[in-house]
């Protein structure tokens, strides 16, 4: 009885907003300690880009940090540094406080997803002692999606 | 001649009334005016913010495409070298049976 209740996911609208801005939006659940992060525009400026991720750490060093699910089905352009900072240093930080769960939702073109791949491969190839082998990083269809799985 | 309260002479006849209306619609123009101009000042310089971002975002989207082409070429290139290798090795075969 215990252990279903435990194991019961949230509900998106059980979420509480942490901040509301131009460029995104982010959510947290702290029971459960999932955070969800909206991106709201077609392209993120890599200050703003760095200024939400800045303002994500708050809750993950507040001890959210057992999933962070990241929603880009807004976003039309991939920015190379942006992607790299996040994928070298936040993710390499946030992991220490505990972060290892990723769950991220792309935009359906399969273009993107496939730009997304190829970054991917690169920033790997340039910077071969990330974390991402420790991380658990999946991609989902929806929020509710990355919620459950 | 007019005389104050105390008896003194007022030199200064007191301005028309319409005058006093003028002045104040002038002032109130004035501060619409300044109204006005901080308005489009502001509007102009989210106006130039949104283009640096559109800026960005373009030279972002072509770097994609930057990327994703040499990518492509990267792939074509092995392709064609595998097509050359299996091309060269069912020669080398058939040499071998004949």
């Amino acid at each position: 009885m215990k252990e279903s209740t435990l194991s019961q996911q949230p509900n998106v609208s059980q979420f509480e907003s942490h901040f509301d801005g131009r460029f995104a939006k982010v959510t947290y659940h702290e029971p459960s300690g999932i955070i969800i992060c909206e991106l709201k525009s077609e392209y993120v400026p890599i200050e703003h880009f760095k200024d939400i991720f800045y303002k994500i750490s708050e809750l993950v060093k507040r001890g959210i940090s057992q999933k962070f699910i990241f929603d880009k089905r807004a976003l039309r352009a991939f920015h190379q540094p942006s992607m790299e900072w996040y994928f070298v240093v936040w993710k390499k930080e946030m992991y220490q406080h505990g972060l290892s769960l990723h769950r991220k939702i792309l935009p359906d073109e399969p273009w993107f997803q496939k730009s997304v791949e190829i970054a991917k491969e690169q920033i790997v190839k340039n910077y071969p002692d990330t974390i991402v082998d420790k991380l658990d990083i999946r991609y989902c269809d929806s929020i509710q999606e990355a919620i459950e799985n | 001649m007019e005389l104050d309260y105390e008896g003194k002479i007022i030199s200064m006849k007191t301005p028309p009334e319409s005058y006093l209306i003028f002045k104040e619609e002038l002032k109130k123009a004035e501060i619409e005016k300044e109204r006005l101009k901080a308005e489009y000042e502001e509007k102009l310089r989210e106006m130039n913010m949104e283009l640096s971002f559109l800026k960005e975002q373009i030279s972002s989207q072509q770097d994609m495409m930057k990327t994703t082409l040499t990518y492509a070429s990267r792939l074509e290139n092995e392709i064609n070298g595998l097509h050359k290798q299996i091309s060269e090795d069912k020669k080398q075969r058939k040499g071998s049976f004949h």
